[in-house]
């Protein structure tokens, strides 16, 4: 046997370093100076706890299997889990409560530090707030209506009138498309990348910006729910003014509000084209706007 | 009663089980010959067993560390061979890794990661994968085959690399081999060895079963994934491995995607069989 054979001491190293970043959430000055001792690379076992966070992980996939794909397809997905590494360590000390638990950490861990200043990490970004999104209006109790049903809409429209959303809506500013990466890059939307990418990664993701572009997510009546029973969730993309539009639409403001705020705004939008815009999709029934009388 | 493994002249093409695979997947008719259950799994959750009313069941483990120097419990072993013996698997297979080690306080427990990781590959390891194989062979009833596993670095200490390693393990032992391809990628990258140049060193006589799985590169290394779609240079792989053995099982692992789209396992398993 050689003299530089230590097995079982190496493998006990490997083993505690792991344990101790995984499972106690610790990365210290401490554990890097033991790995050196035992003639192991610290970086190396942090790039493994990184990967076996995100092995670990495995059942939030269900929950958001577009964003674990964009973050292998832009090759972050290490370094994320890696940091992620003693925040998840933490929850498990603590004990998720529920496996909704465990999603909710990671997407809120995410969305902390992801930066959207850089591109890869931007387009992670865009792809789990489309997820949780599409996931939170499907979720949401017929019960839970933010605003008056449309039955009480009767009466003329005056200034006074408050136009409320009687549909579910998000919006959100995106600088990529979250569809056209999942069409682009996935096998059929199920969240596993297509063989060339899982390969070659991303390449230029150009072909996804959507600069300056507002998506607008609505959930569809409850009579549409799909097969699985899953409400149907349908993706818009505005131009910024419809999104300006849309965003005034907060069950407080009257149309007369509105319109002040609109000609505030006239000198950095085109209000025409956003009236346009507008009227475009409260009347081909993709939004339905009503506006409850005054009295 | 359940499926039953059947010895034909043509590998059984088979997917590990997960809540990935969609009842469509199994009531496609002459896609999935077989499915990999995980001794895991069964001990999460016994009602896996139910599978075996579908298909053939071949059991696969991640408990046993076969290249670790700290025994498995007693009772880990125990419910391992009753797993074998309740699914009617026709082997089991494990890692040629290590999970767990001897606790950092004297009087602490061994720790276990609870994850197969690739060993110091020196004669002091094969010393003692020898003296597990021999210790869990007098116990199971059915061949045991040992599965490379993949690398990310190499360990300070090791005196050979992988194929070397595999190689020298299959003189000292009669023990049959899984290869698993991606594994075999993923390390011949990470390291900087040919994997083509690898299987020639094997015994492939003694490949009994094929893994096949996804891979992703970050921060300048290959890692297994196994909800990505196996890359090609692993295609090229299996068919090598093809024209000089003649495994009796072929096992997709897909296990971590969300969903595997039925089409998606269509064009894999025409895949493997245009390369049989």
């Amino acid at each position: 046997m050689n003299q530089n054979e230590n097995a079982p001491t190496a493998h006990g190293m490997v083993v505690r370093i792991l344990s101790e970043i995984l499972d106690l959430g610790k990365v210290c000055s401490e554990l890097e100076q033991a790995a050196f001792d035992t003639g192991l690379d610290f970086r190396d076992l942090a790039q493994l706890a990184g990967f076996l966070t995100q092995v670990r992980n495995t059942p939030v996939r269900q929950d958001i299997p577009w964003t674990f794909a964009a973050m292998q397809l832009c090759g972050v997905d290490l370094a994320l889990f890696r940091d992620y590494a003693p925040t998840f360590a933490a929850g498990r000390i603590r004990g998720f409560d529920t496996p909704l638990g465990r999603t909710t950490t990671l997407t809120g861990f995410l969305l902390d530090r992801l930066d959207r200043l850089v591109p890869e990490q931007s387009l992670v970004h865009d792809v789990l707030t489309h997820e949780m999104t599409v996931r939170e209006l499907r979720t949401i109790g017929n019960n839970d209506r933010p605003f008056p049903s449309a039955s009480s809409t009767e009466g003329a429209v005056t200034g006074l009138s408050v136009p409320i959303l009687s549909d579910y809506v998000r919006l959100h500013q995106l600088d990529y498309d979250p569809i056209a990466f999942a069409r682009a890059y996935l096998i059929e939307g199920s969240g596993m990348l297509k063989p060339k990418y899982a390969l070659d990664g991303p390449g230029n993701l150009e072909h996804l910006e959507r600069r300056s572009r507002i998506f607008l997510w609505q959930r569809v009546d409850a009579q549409l729910a799909d097969k699985t029973g899953q409400m149907t969730v349908e993706t818009l993309e505005l131009d910024p003014q419809a999104g300006f539009l849309l965003n005034k639409l907060d069950g407080r403001r009257t149309v007369d509000d509105i319109a002040a705020d609109i000609s505030d705004e006239s000198s950095r939008c085109d209000v025409l084209n956003s009236l346009v815009e507008f009227y475009t999709y409260t009347t081909s029934q993709q939004l339905t706007v009503v506006y409850p009388c005054q009295g | 009663m359940g499926a039953h493994f059947e010895c034909t002249d043509r590998p059984s093409i088979g997917l590990a089980w997960s809540t990935g695979v969609s009842p469509q997947i199994l009531s496609e008719p002459d896609l999935i010959d077989h499915l990999e259950i995980s001794f895991e799994q069964i001990v999460k959750s016994p009602k896996v067993l139910e599978l075996k009313k579908t298909r053939p069941i071949i059991l696969h483990c991640a408990s046993l560390s076969m290249a670790g120097f700290i025994d498995p419990p007693g009772k880990t072993i125990e419910n391992v061979l009753k797993a074998v013996a309740d699914t009617e698997t026709p082997w089991l297979g494990e890692h040629l890794a290590f999970i767990s080690a001897a606790p950092h306080e004297e009087s602490g427990d061994p720790v276990n990661i609870g994850f197969t990781m690739s060993p110091q590959l020196n004669i002091q390891t094969l010393e003692r994968v020898s003296q597990n194989i021999d210790g869990l062979r007098s116990k199971l009833n059915v061949p045991l085959l040992l599965e490379n596993p993949p690398q990310y670095f190499s360990m300070r200490g090791s005196t050979m690399n992988m194929p070397e390693f595999v190689a020298e393990m299959c003189r000292r032992n009669q023990v049959d081999l899984l290869i698993d391809l991606t594994h075999l990628f993923i390390a011949a990258k990470n390291i900087g060895w040919n994997a083509f140049e690898a299987l020639e060193m094997w015994p492939l006589e003694r490949v009994v079963e094929v893994h096949i799985s996804g891979a992703s590169r970050a921060e300048g290394k290959w890692w297994d994934n196994h909800a990505a779609a196996a890359p090609e240079p692993v295609f090229d792989l299996l068919e090598f491995l093809l024209k000089r053995s003649r495994p009796r099982a072929i096992t997709l692992e897909y296990n971590w995607a969300p969903s595997i789209p039925v089409s998606f396992m269509c064009e894999q398993v025409s895949r493997i069989r245009a390369s049989l």
